[in-house]
């Protein structure tokens, strides 16, 4: 079963990911706080997934992990500027 | 260093383009976390140029508050002038001594307004609201708060008054919204025995009215319209220009050691859309 995990394209299972969180900000759409927290993790499972894949396919260099954590924060800072 | 190169990869060593480079996603994030504490700054040193603009008014904040009650089978609330008064009075208070709670730095709780204003209550109940844009906001975000929403509905009360006041807080022009929620002493007499003690052991809520003070004739730039605008123009020009490498990477056919397209893209999706919900608006 591990194996098989490990198999997948998490970089494809992330996007199933997103989907769900799309969902989570339509149904949370009153609360703000809640909305960045939904940003916020979904940035945290982006880096995860995308340090996991490429590593797994022996890509993981310094300026990849900078851009996707640039990029993961990027979309944090953007919606935390609406905490008052 | 070619203009292209700015938008488009490299053509020979397909490098990304220099505004999707890791360099230049830094300078966003620096130069957004900037302007966010510039702005922050800016309200402090010219208090009331900066705000949001409001279009509330008490009419539309009772039509829609009595819309859910009776949706849920419970008298529409009564507009009381002396909890409306009390609401002002309140909205003013938190104005003048700058807070932004039920109970004052000085000690006032919301009760004491209502009592000042004369209205003698069994219970009292107090709803605040700042920065809506409109009233249904203000009502769809109560409603979707356990703790307003129990106000909101609560079948205990008969009364109700709104302030909408626009002043500077915390060096922000503020639409502030006070609805102050009663049951005047007399109608608990009525009341059958069972409900009677469930009400005396509730705490003090109130009611509301409508009142202008301390308004601000002054222009104003609504800063998190400027926070929105400025949000979704980085995350669509990175879509943009990451759709581009994408593109024009594929029609070369080259093998290039970089982060992946497509959940960048679903990423940026998420945050605009979070952005694009998101209301500076907060309830109490």
């Amino acid at each position: 079963m591990i194996k098989k995990f490990l198999k997948l394209d998490l970089m494809h299972l992330f996007l199933v990911f997103s989907i769900i969180a799309f969902a989570a900000l339509l149904i949370f759409k009153q609360n703000t706080l809640l909305k960045i927290n939904i940003v916020a993790l979904t940035s945290i499972i982006y880096l995860s997934m995308a340090l996991v894949h490429h590593y797994k396919d022996k890509t993981l260099t310094l300026e990849v992990i900078i851009e996707y954590v640039l990029i993961a924060l990027l979309a944090i800072v953007v919606v935390s500027g609406f905490l008052i | 260093m070619k203009l292209r190169h700015f938008f488009l990869p490299h053509p020979e060593t397909h490098k990304k383009a220099h505004l999707i480079s890791w360099q230049a996603l830094f300078i966003y994030i620096l130069l957004f976390v900037i302007l966010r504490i510039g702005l922050d700054f800016y309200a402090q040193v010219r208090p009331g140029v900066l705000g949001v603009n409001s279009s509330i008014n008490k009419e539309s904040l009772i039509e829609y508050t009595n819309k859910e009650r009776v949706k849920k089978g419970l008298p529409p609330l009564v507009l009381n002038e002396k909890l409306s008064q009390a609401a002002g009075e309140k909205a003013k208070n938190m104005f003048e001594e700058n807070y932004w709670a039920h109970y004052s730095p000085s000690g006032k709780n919301p009760w004491g307004f209502i009592q000042s204003s004369g209205y003698k209550f069994t219970f009292a109940g107090e709803n605040l609201a700042r920065n809506f844009y409109t009233s249904e906001e203000v009502v769809a975000a109560w409603l979707a708060s356990p703790s307003h929403r129990d106000n909101l509905l609560n079948p205990r009360f008969k009364d109700v008054g709104f302030a909408v006041v626009e002043g500077v807080l915390k060096g922000q022009k503020t639409t502030l919204v006070v609805q102050e929620l009663g049951t005047p002493s007399e109608v608990i007499a009525a009341l059958p025995q069972e409900t009677k003690k469930q009400a005396t052991s509730l705490q003090v809520i109130s009611e509301a009215s409508e009142q202008n003070v301390l308004v601000s004739n002054s222009s104003i730039l609504d800063p998190y319209f400027l926070l929105k605008a400025v949000g979704f123009s980085i995350i669509g020009m990175l879509a943009a220009l990451v759709l581009i490498d994408l593109y024009v990477i594929r029609r070369r056919a080259v093998y290039r050691i970089s982060s992946r397209h497509m959940p960048h893209l679903a990423l940026l999706s998420v945050a605009a859309s979070a952005l694009f919900s998101m209301s500076p608006g907060s309830i109490l």
